[in-house]
């Protein structure tokens, strides 16, 4: 027993307890991944020409921007409008609370593709929204086929995704602290930004990371709500794999996708670092 | 004077939040009743065929059951294992980079890709068409979303209480149990919630690993969307909205009481 | 606390023996196929098609041989790829458009067995070597005779004056559905002449009415606009016009302006029940079956001696009765389409993306 204890308290032993996982991943995913890397590069010979060939192909590079602004834009978007609900959760009454997540709940456990169809009938011609405008003497363009579409829809279907990690690291922050930091004379705006919200970082990185990452993939609702020109990555990925059967050509997009990603973050994460460089130099 | 400045703005946003949460999914419910094969709003009639047609319909029915089978075995699974690589992470941080990337790798490929790359191993190793392939196709998916959930929720966790009651003879096990678990319990019960969602709403995965064997809710959904103006569509949706509803009422429900309880 | 423990201790194992009894279960799964025939799968489209094709074609085939026919839809050409690269084919039967027939013929589908199947049943250049067609299609312009009923557009050229036709128009996203065809034709190529494409001539076209467009991928995204009246024509599968006629709505064919298209029955490759699958192909494309297929659909009877018995309205949008013949309708060049699949593709799908 008193060994087991030992090495229960040894990192070693901790870092074991990630070992099925870690099985369950690297042979149902990362290794079809990787056959499938292989075969981007014309496994099994060996070639860089369907990367060669997308790296210049100017609509590649068209969608590749395209998804990635649609994915800031939700994910901004979803951030805002979560901020302040996740915050409300914290604050009020248990009783109250449970209502709050009961609304964000409902429409989480309502499945995507429900969602995203009701989007589709609300967004129609003639359909719900534009009656809704017209009632109001407003003249407008069906939203079904436009940006703004696919925006609204993948926001909304994204929304819980955003607010449950913010709720339950906002939760965890002892309201003590803010009462100190007023006691100690800090107004709330100070608070907010040197207290709440480096308390809070923990729940909107995980919110930001999720949504973000979950839209640059996103494939269903775009194709049901958005038109040609709203196409995401992950449509011209479907095209390649459904209609010309091309693998490898998937693989090289999915690469890059991924790639781009890793850049993304890579310059992210800099610019924190040399942001926070600052800060210490600073003071 | 302040505060409840922020609180009534709050409280204003909060409601524009709710409506937007709400609203849109509570449109599938009149297009339900439909009288003909349209998804016209409002509908020009009334008819209960789409809902008769979800439990007469073998395809629309199956589906519904083994959805369901497939995302209560993923969640548990998932929430497991995916528990388990949280802690690892979090508390034997050093060179755990590279972990963390292979395990939170599913979420950074766009599915139509994993789903392509998982197709043709399943293939050879006879896991399409199963059961058991479905599951493990969807723990993958799952168990990162398990990982932020619980991660997120560690964050704020003070290891002391682990060296506490090491200190007071508890061993690591027990401990687990009674000081950490009840800790990170809305991590984790958010991870398994994360899970049994990714698992029943996961569509582009089943429609290649599906067969005549196991066929799930989304893909019956996916093929009646995207061929044929079908209301059976409709029908499925409202009834999803209205058992999520009524199923997360009779939870908020029993939380009262017992808040009225204690209270009392 | 101890509740707790105790209950995800026996989820948890409950769960691994449902897997494990899974495994079990399934461990029979792809080894049959040495007997006879007790069991064909079919992979179709989905929706209306495979219930009509259960009604009309598979049930009376099941009650006449007593082999049964399970359902797999939704077929996925990227996925019977990997089912005949692997060398495990689960699907003895499947939908086709003559394209990829021809396209992935010997590669995907196996050749078809023509001894009992007469090729003058169907129409010329429908039966290809992969693929026997079980109906016809036919892709067109229609109109909101609301709108234009007075002084309706006849021809393709119509379609792309914007001035004397205004509002806007339903268009396919996807090039096989002919899109660069029907530019061309509006351009003044001749319907003999319109092969090999020419991609940059047909986007040119296509630029000058870009923004009337309202593209469709999916068939609902052609009747909901009919029906909310959000277009006022529109380049659309004439079975999507019946619906909207069928449902009251507006809209109607100028006929004339159409393409004719044909969907396959094409046997996998590697299946092992090729005998079984082909004799279903032949019942499903004899005439009785047809013309049933031919009354609940709005697609035309493959098999030219079927006689379905069609109302009125269904006549007048049916592409070989409803004043329409092969003799105006153009038909694809299915051989030039394999051979440039890709590229077209890629071209169009760029200019509608970009």
């Amino acid at each position: 027993m008193n060994l087991i204890t030992r090495a229960f308290r040894s990192k070693g032993v901790i870092r074991l307890l990630s070992v099925p996982a870690l099985i369950v991943v690297v042979v149902f995913f990362v290794l079809p991944c990787i056959v499938l890397i292989l075969e981007s590069f014309g496994w099994p010979e060996w070639s860089f020409s369907g990367y060669a060939k997308d790296l210049i192909d100017p609509t590649i590079a068209t969608v590749m921007l395209r998804t990635f602004g649609i994915s800031a834009a939700v994910t901004a978007i979803a951030l805002v409008i979560s901020f302040p609900y996740a915050y409300l959760m914290t604050q009020v009454s248990a009783r109250t609370r449970i209502i709050m997540i009961a609304i964000v709940l409902i429409p989480f456990w309502t499945s995507l593709l429900a969602r995203t169809f009701a989007w589709m009938v609300i967004f129609q011609a003639n359909g719900p929204l534009q009656s809704l405008l017209g009632f109001f003497g407003i003249q407008s363009e069906p939203v079904l086929g436009t940006a703004t579409g696919v925006l609204i829809a993948m926001v909304q279907v994204l929304l819980p995704f955003m607010i449950l990690p913010l709720y339950s690291s906002l939760s965890g922050i002892d309201p003590n602290y803010l009462r100190a930091a007023a006691a100690l004379g800090a107004n709330g705006i100070q608070t907010f930004f040197k207290v709440y919200a480096p308390l809070a970082l923990g729940g909107v990185a995980a919110g930001t990371m999720l949504v973000f990452i979950m839209s640059l993939g996103f494939y269903i609702t775009p194709r049901i709500i958005g038109s040609p020109q709203q196409a995401m990555i992950g449509q011209i990925i479907a095209m390649r794999v459904d209609k010309f059967l091309d693998f490898g050509g998937a693989g090289v997009l999915s690469m890059l996708l991924v790639l781009a990603f890793l850049v993304t973050m890579l310059v992210l994460g800099g610019i924190v670092l040399i942001a926070r460089r600052f800060k210490t130099t600073w003071k | 004077m302040k505060r409840t400045l922020t609180h009534r703005l709050a409280t204003i946003w909060s409601v524009l939040v709710a409506i937007l949460l709400i609203a849109p999914i509570l449109i599938v419910i009149p297009l339900s009743f439909a009288p003909n094969r349209s998804f016209q709003f409002p509908p020009s009639g009334f008819s209960l065929q789409w809902y008769e047609n979800i439990f007469t319909n073998k395809a629309w029915y199956s589906s519904l059951t083994e959805s369901l089978t497939v995302a209560l075995l993923v969640a548990i699974v998932s929430t497991v294992l995916g528990t388990l690589a949280a802690l690892a992470l979090r508390w034997a941080p050093r060179g755990s980079g590279l972990v963390r990337g292979l395990l939170l790798s599913p979420m950074v490929m766009p599915g139509i890709i994993t789903a392509v790359a998982m197709y043709s191993l399943f293939l050879q190793w006879h896991l399409n068409n199963t059961l058991l392939g479905f599951v493990i196709g969807h723990t993958v998916l799952a168990i990162p979303f398990v990982i932020i959930a619980v991660e997120a929720n560690l964050h704020s966790y003070d290891r002391n209480h682990n060296r506490a009651a090491a200190t007071l003879g508890s061993a690591p096990i027990p401990t687990f149990f009674r000081i950490t678990l009840p800790q990170i319990i809305p991590g984790v019960l958010s991870g398994a919630g994360f899970a049994f969602i990714t698992s029943f709403d996961e569509v582009v995965l089943a429609i290649f690993i599906q067969g005549p064997n196991i066929k799930t809710l989304p893909v019956q959904m996916w093929n009646s969307v995207r061929q044929e103006t079908d209301p059976t569509m409709s029908a499925v949706a409202s009834l999803m909205v209205v058992i999520a509803t009524v199923i997360i009422l009779l939870v908020s429900v029993s939380r009262t009481k017992k808040l009225s309880r204690r209270e009392a | 606390m101890r509740k707790r423990v105790v209950l995800t201790a026996l989820l948890t194992v409950s769960a691994l023996a449902l897997v494990g009894c899974s495994q079990g279960g399934s461990s029979g799964d792809g080894e049959g196929g040495s007997g006879d025939t007790t069991e064909l799968v079919f992979s179709g489209w989905g929706g209306l098609v495979d219930e009509t094709l259960t009604k009309t074609a598979f049930e009376p085939f099941t009650e006449d041989t007593g082999i049964s026919v399970l359902l797999d839809s939704p077929l996925s050409s990227a996925k019977l790829k990997s089912m005949v690269e692997s060398n495990n084919t689960t699907w003895d039967l499947t939908m086709a458009n003559p394209v990829e027939t021809t396209r992935y013929c010997e590669e995907l589908y196996e050749p078809v067995d023509m001894t009992n199947i007469n090729e003058d049943d169907f129409a010329p250049g429908t039966i290809t070597k992969c693929g026997i067609p079980n109906n016809y299609y036919s892709t067109a312009m229609v109109y909101d005779k609301d709108v234009f009923g007075a002084n309706p557009p006849t021809t393709l050229a119509d379609f792309f004056d914007t001035e004397k036709f205004p509002g806007k128009r339903l268009f396919p996203s996807d090039a096989l559905e002919f899109a660069l065809e029907f530019a061309l034709i509006a351009d003044g190529v001749k319907p003999e002449e319109l092969y090999p494409l020419d991609v940059d001539r047909a986007l040119a076209k296509l630029d000058t009415i870009k923004s009337d467009l309202v593209f469709w991928q999916l068939g609902d995204e052609q009747t909901q606009p009919m029906e909310a009246k959000a277009v006022t024509m529109g380049i659309a599968w004439t079975g999507r016009g019946l619906q909207v006629a069928q449902n009251g709505g507006s809209f109607d064919v100028a006929w004339g302006t159409h393409i004719i298209g044909a969907t396959q029955f094409a046997i996998p490759k590697g299946t092992k029940n090729f005998d079984a699958a082909m004799s279903l192909v032949e019942f499903a494309t004899s005439p009785e079956p047809q013309a049933r297929m031919n009354e609940l659909m709005a697609y035309s009877a493959a098999n030219l001696n079927a006689k379905p018995k069609l109302d009125e309205v269904q006549q007048h949008w049916d592409p070989l009765v409803g004043g329409a013949s092969f003799d105006v309708a153009f038909l694809p060049d299915y051989d030039y389409w394999a051979e440039n699949l890709e590229e077209i593709q890629t071209a169009y799908s760029n200019w509608a993306i970009g």
